[in-house]
């Protein structure tokens, strides 16, 4: 009885958010919910090639807005060297995040995904190879005039 | 069965009674399982540690979302097979859930006492009028959470799914507080209780003092 009632409700609630009719199914996962088809990034910073600090500023520039996944809205994922398939990943709820991951000395390569609030991944993607070194400044810190955040280093 | 032992309800040789036969009691290990990876895993992920895996997550090698997933899969498969394959069994227990009887009130008002000294006012049927409140509310919970949870995995996003998360949270803040209540309950912290896990552990026999203090009237 009690689960009859609780279905009955959220079977309501369903129907009437459902008029909405904003919400995207998984099965049309990367074509609904935000215009799946004009989903695009760009790493916008770190640019290819940069050499960033132990911590680094990374700035992604979207065509649709992002939040938490209790928002509904999309956000993006920042996967590295790679790695897409064991879990680890840093998420990014707006258009500006601070990695604080220890990804050691040396080259690493920077993968941002847009993925839907839940959790799937849309085909939206852009990646970047950065150099971390040990000390330097992260990259767009404002203290160095020399390095834009369009040019980076080039290697 | 055990030697000692006789049918759920019944009073063996040795003082005891199998207060819940054999078949419910690995529903309840199953549902007990399952229920803990989703409840870690979910709460893991409440706390904002998406991206780094749980220690269920290395162990089982994915992520903490897709262990949720498929946990959350394997408490619909739990709970469907109970109330098919035991069927006879969830039938008893919505009749003795949702029974009422004169002195449950009584039973209330005497309950704070009992949970302390073991000295219950008496009430009729399978379950005390308190464990009847709770099986309401696990109920609930549960069919909340994995409505709600079904739902989330058909959607990848927009209102609906904004919408059922913040139902499935609310539910699993409700779940999480029967289950803590229930553990509180099963540990013998309360006097009034103490003896009572043997019901769902091991053998599911709890000695017959206890059985009659604490379910006087279940025959």
């Amino acid at each position: 009885m009690v689960a009859t009632a609780s279905l009955a409700a959220l079977a309501l609630v369903l129907a009437a958010c459902g008029d909405d009719g904003d919400d995207a199914t998984t099965a049309g996962a990367a074509d609904a919910g935000g215009g799946g088809d004009e989903l695009s990034i760009d790493l916008v910073q770190p640019a290819d090639g940069d050499e960033v600090g132990d911590t680094f500023d990374v700035e992604v520039d979207t065509g649709v807005e992002l939040g938490e996944p209790d928002t509904g809205l999309h956000h993006v994922h920042l996967y590295y060297d790679g790695e897409t398939a064991d879990g680890e990943y840093d998420l990014v709820y707006g258009s500006t995040f601070t990695v604080e991951r220890d990804l050691g000395a040396g080259e690493h390569t920077v993968e941002a995904v847009i993925a839907n609030a839940d959790h799937s991944l849309t085909d939206a993607r852009d990646e970047v190879t950065v150099t971390v070194g040990d000390g330097a400044a992260p990259a767009g810190d404002d203290t160095d005039d020399s390095q834009d955040d369009s040019g980076g280093y080039d290697y | 069965m055990a030697p000692g032992a006789t049918e759920p309800g019944a009073t063996g040789d040795e003082g005891t009674v199998v207060r819940n036969n054999a078949a419910t009691r690995w529903f309840h290990a199953a549902t007990v399982a399952v229920t803990a990876v989703l409840l870690a895993t979910g709460w893991w992920l409440r706390a904002g540690r998406e991206g780094r895996p749980s220690l269920i997550a290395r162990v089982l090698d994915a992520p903490d979302t897709e262990v949720h997933r498929w946990a959350g899969w394997l408490l619909v498969a739990v709970l469907a097979a109970g109330v098919t394959l035991g069927v006879r069994a969830a039938w008893t227990f919505a009749r003795e859930t949702l029974r009422v009887d004169r002195g449950d009130a009584r039973w209330f008002l005497r309950w704070p006492a009992g949970a302390l000294t073991g000295r219950f006012a008496r009430h009729e049927g399978h379950f005390d009028p308190g464990q009847r409140l709770a099986n309401v509310a696990f109920v609930g919970a549960f069919a909340t959470v994995v409505v709600s949870g079904v739902a989330l995995t058909t959607l990848s996003g927009g209102s609906t799914f904004a919408t059922m998360v913040r139902v499935h949270r609310g539910a699993t803040y409700v779940l999480t507080a029967l289950v803590v209540g229930h553990l509180v309950v099963v540990s013998g912290a309360l006097p009034g209780y103490r003896g009572v896990w043997r019901a769902m552990l091991g053998r599911g026999r709890v000695r017959a003092r206890t059985a009659r203090r604490l379910w006087p009237g279940n025959r």
